[in-house]
């Protein structure tokens, strides 16, 4: 595949790119799916796909194919040329500097590849469908589990030398749980991945949570509208931390999509945040030496005691904005709240009554007035304990109001994603029911 | 079959170096191995996008994806393997490895291959062939130019559109055999004003399946009067007020608001929820589930529209399906699988991302048709609520039902009249208390601009979705005003 890259470049090169740089990625997956109690679905898939960018005068064209056959890549990158030529040049385009290019790959251990068992996906997938199904009686069988693996290896390269070859596994059980009640059904549901198929939940856990968690839903009430507290709980919180990651970045800072537009160092949100990035924790799924430019990764803090300590940046836009690329092309790595946490009970203690968050449906952010409008559902809390399950709501409020407004960060931590977060307490948001 | 459409399908076996022989051989092979259905989804997607910002065409991009997805069918087993290599030897393995569900017998044979007839609702070959480069780069400039001069309180302006040409050719052991060539095109456009500190984004859009020149015709009359909706609507919303909170009255206007039908009804119509029972609607057929005011049809017929399908993923003809009818559920939609599995027919609603991904029940263009009442009397009878007519999107958990749907241009109705604009908030109801609240709906139907995608199991299709004025007597509006 390397040599793919490298024919790519050549060839672009060769049809009179001043600059040109190649992705090529190879996949392959299998996920088979369980419902009642009996396999559903075996899906297989197999793709590949290569890009190329090319630069003229600063003036970018770029091709996507997934054939690649000798003519393929030559029209490709015939195609990329000519959109080059129509584009208007812009000083910004164009490869990273020399000198920001990564030149170190140390092995950040993401790659566990396990010969295909497809028996072994299938009674994954049979033992989460069964363990949601026999949690509990008002569990009906709907939606059922699945179990699936991949492997993907990714180069990358660019007309200065850089190549960078990324071979990395994920395997993942997810289950999906239907509850009935008389007085209605609610659906959850549960999944885990991780590039090491030992570290991944038991299909008995993840078919048990799903269940659990449609079951807690149950005969739902309404509250009244009215301005509470509202805790995230640890996995909602980083949908809620999201949007800070994104009205800093450069992309929506140049075309001033962002309320923090000129927030560097300004105090957007508590004092009691930091947020910091590890890019090369091993044994992630997220980790990387470099960015989607082949820029250097590095540790930041991006927030610092809610003070904006860093603009996450690629090559393009640190140029737009005349900065320098903070290795964020592509997005952000491993974020770590870093704060003083609270053990989860004494936050919820503190929270006394109000709500907790613990699904969101619909996105109503807007960054760039921060104006922030979403679907709820979750529990009532009161005298910090949980008093009965609320569906049907939505929560508003403002984001620079709400990363000012919390309180505090709840011991529970869990980093499954791109965050690593427990629950947060923000101190008022508006809650609407009927 | 006509000759052009002949020849384009010709065209897309000759690139996947495939003989009509191989897809034939293929399908008995897999039917050898006693499967109850087989079928082959040969796929070649050829796009192009263009964009335009900071006043300048600096991005462009072509892209061409192509592969083969095949699907075995046992019972309520499905078989799926896809692969974006395209020869004899690779769909060959994918056909193995999609039989391998085969756990039981079954002995049918594959039926011979006929092409039933369909009315052809789109021109096939490439939407973007008619323009060339020049004029594309030369659109979007003058575009811009245009919008920035609309409003001294522009700051930025975004512009882009996109073609796209889908031939699709669907084999199947059931006799299917049929080809569609799908031009896809639209040209959107969003805007930044900005006045002191306060900033507010505009958007608007339209596109079909039409050629991409619509664009360019009559002075760019079209893409102008998107830029104007574009800056109003972002130049109004500087003077927004925060949104209200809680249960009121609130009116939808026509066109884009039919979202909430996609979101409320439209997917708890879906066959795979009536056959899984994980609909709040799964077994209703015949009950009372909405307003007497409401029917509601799904239809792929509509000449160049977005959401409409000569053909199916199944190769079934797009039709016309009444889902409610004065308030009463008449149907489901129905893909071949989750029909076949019910006892039902396939509607025409078997839909799929592409030959990557597997075949769902999904919506195409799904709409409320027109009532009695005039727009102006609707919002006249309102004495305090809210009158939202733009939205960017929505959602649904479809075994409780409760969908939510986010507005990006609403106002407060105070005494039978529009006042302040108010922020972007979410709506959020069940099916049942909504539709049943629908208590009047007016007679200026209209479908929306054509921009509109659904997602659902992680994909994405080009939808439809319309609706006249309607008054909605009890829905819970998410703003901060308490």
């Amino acid at each position: 595949m390397s040599e793919l890259v490298e024919r790519l470049i050549e060839e672009a090169q060769r049809q009179g790119a001043h600059q040109s740089s190649a992705t090529v990625s190879d996949s392959i997956s299998v996920e088979v799916s369980a419902r009642e109690r009996d396999i559903e679905n075996i899906a297989y898939e197999q793709g590949r796909a290569f890009r190329v960018s090319v630069y003229v005068d600063h003036r970018e064209g770029t091709a996507v194919t997934s054939d690649v056959t000798d003519t393929a890549i030559r029209d490709t990158v015939t195609q990329a040329l000519s959109i080059a030529r129509f584009t208007e040049s812009d000083p910004c385009n164009g490869l990273p500097d020399r000198d920001r290019l990564a030149t170190e790959f140390p092995d950040l251990e993401q790659n566990f590849p396990q010969p295909v068992s497809i028996d072994q996906l299938k009674e994954d997938a049979l033992v989460a469908d069964a363990s949601s199904l026999d949690f509990d009686p008002c569990i009906m069988p709907a939606h059922g589990a699945s179990a699936s693996q991949t492997a993907t290896c990714s180069v990358r390269g660019n007309s200065l030398g850089f190549i960078n070859a990324n071979s990395y596994t994920i395997y993942g059980r997810s289950a999906t749980a239907l509850a009935r009640s008389e007085a209605g059904m609610q659906t959850d549901y549960w999944f885990d991945q991780n590039c090491q198929l030992e570290r991944v939940q038991s299909a008995e856990f993840i078919g048990r949570e799903a269940a659990q968690r449609a079951v807690r839903r149950l005969n739902p009430r309404t509250v009244a509208t009215g301005t509470y507290p509202v805790m995230y709980d640890r996995w909602t919180a980083p949908s809620l931390l999201y949007p800070l990651i994104e009205a800093i970045s450069g992309g929506n800072l140049y075309r001033q999509e962002s309320y923090l537009q000129d927030s560097l160092n300004t105090q957007v949100a508590t004092t009691r945040l930091t947020l910091r990035e590890y890019p090369h924790l091993h044994k992630r799924i997220q980790s990387r030496n470099c960015d989607a430019d082949g820029v250097t990764t590095n540790e930041h803090t991006i927030i610092e005691k809610g003070v904006v300590n860093t603009y996450l940046l690629g090559t393009y836009s640190a140029r737009r904005l005349e900065l320098a690329s903070t290795g964020h092309a592509g997005g952000v790595t491993n974020v770590h709240v870093e704060a003083d946490l609270t053990p989860i009970d004494e936050l919820l203690n503190e929270l006394k009554q109000g709500l907790l968050v613990t699904s969101l449906i619909g996105s109503g952010t807007n960054l760039v007035t921060g104006d922030y409008s979403c679907g709820a559902a979750g529990f009532w809390i009161e005298n910090g304990r949980i008093a009965y399950p609320v569906d049907n709501i939505t929560i508003a409020s403002n984001l620079d109001l709400m990363y000012k407004g919390i309180v505090g960060f709840g011991d529970d931590t869990q980093d499954r994603g791109t965050f690593k977060t427990g629950s947060i307490l923000v101190d008022a948001m508006t809650v609407a029911s009927n | 079959m006509s000759d052009s459409s002949a020849q384009s399908r010709q065209n897309l076996l000759e690139q996947a170096e495939l003989t009509d022989q191989d897809l034939a051989l293929n399908v008995t092979d897999m039917m050898d191995r006693q499967i109850d259905d087989a079928e082959l989804f040969i796929q070649h997607n050829r796009s192009e996008a263009w964009a335009l910002e900071d006043g300048k065409v600096k991005d462009g991009s072509f892209s061409v994806s192509q592969g083969v997805g095949v699907r075995a069918i046992t019972g309520e087993k499905t078989g799926f393997a896809h692969t974006n290599e395209l020869n004899e030897r690779a769909l060959r393995k994918a056909c193995v490895m999609a039989a391998s569900i085969a756990d039981r017998g079954g002995n049918r044979r594959a039926e011979a291959p006929s092409d039933a007839p369909f009315r052809r609702l789109y021109p096939g070959g490439d939407p973007t062939a008619g323009v060339n480069n020049d004029d594309k780069v030369r659109f979007l400039s003058e575009l811009d130019r245009f919008t920035r001069e609309l409003d001294p309180r522009i700051a930025e302006v975004s512009i882009s559109i996109r073609g796209s040409s889908d031939r699709v050719l669907v084999y199947g052991s059931d006799g299917t055999n049929q080809f569609d060539d799908r031009p896809l095109v639209n040209c959107r456009i969003h805007v930044i004003v900005k006045d002191g500190t306060r900033m507010e984004s505009g958007t608007d859009g339209s596109g079909g399946r039409y050629p991409l020149d619509v664009f360019f015709r009559e002075d760019s009359a079209t893409a102008k009067d998107m830029a104007r909706q574009a800056v109003r609507m972002a130049v109004t919303k500087l003077e927004s007020v925060p949104a209200p909170a809680g249960e009121m009255p609130v009116v939808l206007g026509p066109g884009w608001a039919g979202v909430l039908l996609h979101e409320a009804v439209g997917h708890g119509l879906e066959g795979d929820c009536e056959r899984k029972k994980t609909s709040c609607f799964a077994g209703k057929i015949g009950e009372k589930v909405a307003s007497d005011l409401c029917t509601v049809v799904d239809d792929a017929t509509l000449d160049g529209r977005r959401g409409s399908l000569s053909i199916d993923d199944e190769g079934t003809p797009g039709q016309r399906t009444v889902l409610i009818e004065d308030g009463i559920l008449r149907g489901f939609m129905w893909d071949k699988h989750n029909a076949i599995l019910t006892g039902n027919q396939s509607t025409g609603n078997g839909r799929r991302e592409s030959f990557a991904s597997l075949t769902i029940p999904r919506m195409t263009n799904t709409f409320l048709l027109a009532g009695e009442s005039d727009p102006e009397d609707i919002v006249r009878s309102v004495t305090k609520g809210v009158y939202c007519s733009a939205f960017s999107g929505g959602q649904v958990d479809p075994s409780s039902g409760r969908f939510v749907f986010a507005t990006t241009e609403a106002y407060l109705i105070e005494n039978g009249k529009l006042t302040s604009p108010i922020h972007g908030c979410m709506l959020t109801g069940y099916p049942w208390d909504v539709m049943n609240s629908i208590t009047m709906v007016g007679s200026d139907f209209a479908l929306d601009p054509g921009i509109g995608t659904c997602g659902k199991q992680g994909q994405g299709v080009p939808v439809g979705v319309g609706q006249p004025t309607i008054k909605v007597e009890q829905i819970t509006v998410g703003g901060t005003s308490a």
